[in-house]
Parts: structure tokens; C-alpha cells; sequence
């Protein structure tokens, strides 16, 4: 039980450490800093009790169960961390028709809330923030880190039978 | 291998039964739900059979407690890989990327996208697939809730957004 313990005081240092991080100085790019914290916060953990003269007990497949716990926790975080820091759209319509109560809400209703809106520019502009993307003239090309991204997820669209989605 | 290793290794040979299965599924039936919910049973079953086959064979030094660690592992693995997918299937940024990389070096013009992806083919395709989820029902020109699951995450994740992102919280 000492490994799963371990495992999950390791997710709440990191989860504390984002906490403090994010009010100090919220980061312009929030997955790169949350792979660095949480890669980081154990490193530190483990210097700290290494310096405070407490003995590592946990055996090498002990240890590499918590790696694995602590990273599997970590990295699933991290990808559902894009839909705390924004709404899904998706979501956003869910909300809204369940305001609307048992009267529903009509095809116009979310036509005008959600059909007419600036979705596309929005992700335009996360993108070229992220540094996925770059405007020149009228036209939008792929930085090299974009590119990258873009055929690794076109890569597994093809390998894990998806259809192209948004 | 020992006892303790082959606990250790469960969630990754589950994650492969995962991954090998929810892609040959929707290679096979075409159906990425289906191949989703299959590759992540199948993972499942996987890791327990990994489990089950080191307690049978009655190795010293099975833990429970390990073995609880790594089916935890496991459901963090799947929950993972279905994300990934899920991000592919409803990422509107993920398709702009995939649509650029398709342009070729020269990339593509921001109006002709714009056109080919409007605000009404984006509201379209999340109706439908929200109607298809179950989550809405669509009657004589209203859509009304039919199941809570979603409205509980969208609801979750508000809370989460209000503790951890302080400038959404201070708007």
C-alpha cells in the first residue's frame, strides 16, 4: 500500500505546486509548464527526502510502479487540463440546453448562441499563440512544431481508423 | 520475470490489449464507439488476466496491494488513450492542423477554411453527435436534455476551472 500512497502524495505535490505557480504567474503556454512541473515536482520530492536522510524503502519494481502510476495520473491530467482551462463547445451547448429547463431549446435559440460564432478565429489565434501556427498574407502555414504535431496526429487518425473530426 | 515485476508490467501489456484491439475493431466494424469501449474492455481483461495468471500460479510475493495499483494504472492508461482519441474526433484544433498540414508547404487560405468549416457545420456536427451520444433529444425543432452525465462533467470541470485557473475565477 506504501507505493500507492506514495504515488498519490507525488500527484498532490504537483497539483499543489501548479496551484501556487499558476497565482505567482499564470504561464503563457500552460501544457509546456505543466509537463515541466510535473516532471519536476518528484525530482524534487526525492532530492528533499534524499537530503533529509530518509532511506528510499520501495524495492525496483515498487519504484517503477509508482513511476508509472504517478506518470499515467499525471499525463491524463494534463490532457484533460485543456478542457478546464477552456469550455468545450460541446460542453458549453450541454449547459445551455439544460438551462433552458424542461421547455428545451429551440433550433434558432442555439443557432444564435453557438452558429454564429468566432469558434474558428478563436482556435486561429490559440494556435498561432501556441506557436503551432503562422499567418502570412492571407494564408495559414504550419511552424515546424505544428507540422509535427499535425502529421503525428494525421498519422493516428489513419493508424486508429479515425475520421477527421472538429 | 518475478512476481513483483509482472505486477509492475500489467497496465502496459493492458494498455497494448487496448490499443490492439480498439484498433482492429475500427479497422474491422468501423465503428469508433464501439471500438473504443472494446479496446478499453479488452485492456481490462488484459491486465487482470496478467494478475490473475501471477496469483495462479502461486509465485511468492503477489501483493494486492500492487496489483490494485496497477489496474488503478490501467484505468489511467485507458482514460488516456481514450482522450487521445476523443481529442482526434472532436478536436476543432486538431482538424485545422490536419486540414493545413493537407495544403501542403504553401499552407491554406484562413477565408477558405473559414468556408469549408463554418459556425453552423461546427454547431451541426456537435448536435448530431450529441443527439447520437443520447445527451439531447431533438423533437419538433427543440432539443431538450436526456442524460445528466454530460451536464455533471461540464458542471465538474467549471468547479475545477474556478479553483485552479485564477484569472477565469477573478472574471
Amino acid at each position: 500500500m506504501g507505493g500507492l500512497i506514495s504515488g498519490v502524495l507525488l500527484l498532490a505535490c504537483s497539483f499543489v505546486a501548479q496551484l501556487v505557480v499558476w497565482r505567482v504567474r499564470l504561464p503563457r503556454r500552460h501544457t509546456h509548464a505543466l509537463l515541466a512541473l510535473f516532471a519536476g515536482v518528484p525530482l524534487i520530492v526525492a532530492g528533499v527526502a534524499w537530503a533529509a536522510g530518509h532511506a528510499v524503502a520501495s524495492s525496483a519494481a515498487e519504484a517503477a510502479r509508482i513511476v508509472l502510476f504517478y506518470g499515467a495520473y499525471s499525463l491524463s491530467y494534463i490532457v484533460i487540463y485543456s478542457a478546464i482551462e477552456n469550455e468545450s463547445p460541446t460542453l458549453a451547448i450541454v449547459s445551455h440546453v439544460a438551462r433552458a429547463g424542461p421547455d428545451g431549446s429551440s433550433d434558432a435559440e442555439l443557432e444564435t448562441q453557438f452558429g454564429r460564432g468566432t469558434a474558428m478565429a478563436a482556435r486561429f489565434a490559440v494556435l498561432e499563440r501556441g506557436g503551432w501556427i503562422r499567418t502570412e498574407g492571407d494564408r495559414i502555414v504550419l511552424t515546424t512544431e505544428g507540422r509535427t504535431y499535425a502529421r503525428f496526429f494525421d498519422g493516428a487518425a489513419r493508424v486508429f481508423g479515425l475520421t477527421l473530426g472538429g | 520475470m518475478s512476481a513483483a515485476w509482472a505486477i509492475t508490467v500489467s497496465p502496459l501489456a493492458g494498455l497494448v490489449a487496448d490499443i490492439v484491439a480498439q484498433t482492429l475493431c475500427a479497422h474491422l466494424v468501423r465503428r469508433t464507439g464501439l471500438s473504443i469501449a472494446t479496446g478499453g474492455v479488452a485492456g481490462l481483461l488484459g491486465t487482470i488476466v496478467v494478475l490473475a495468471g501471477v496469483a495462479a500460479h502461486g509465485r511468492d510475493g503477489f501483493e494486492w496491494a500492487g496489483a490494485v495499483m496497477s489496474v488503478l494504472t490501467y484505468f489511467a492508461f485507458a482514460f488516456g488513450y481514450w482522450t487521445f482519441l476523443n481529442l482526434n474526433i472532436t478536436s476543432l484544433r486538431i482538424r485545422i492542423l490536419r486540414e493545413i498540414l493537407r495544403g501542403g508547404e504553401s499552407g491554406i487560405s484562413r477565408d477558405g477554411l473559414m468556408k469549408r468549416y463554418s459556425a453552423q457545420e461546427f454547431l451541426r456536427r456537435r448536435l448530431e453527435r450529441l443527439e447520437a451520444g443520447g445527451t439531447l433529444t431533438h423533437e419538433a425543432g427543440i432539443w431538450r436534455l436526456d442524460s445528466s452525465t454530460l451536464l455533471m462533467l461540464a458542471r465538474s470541470l467549471a468547479f475545477a476551472r474556478a479553483v485552479i485557473v485564477p484569472s477565469q475565477r477573478d472574471e
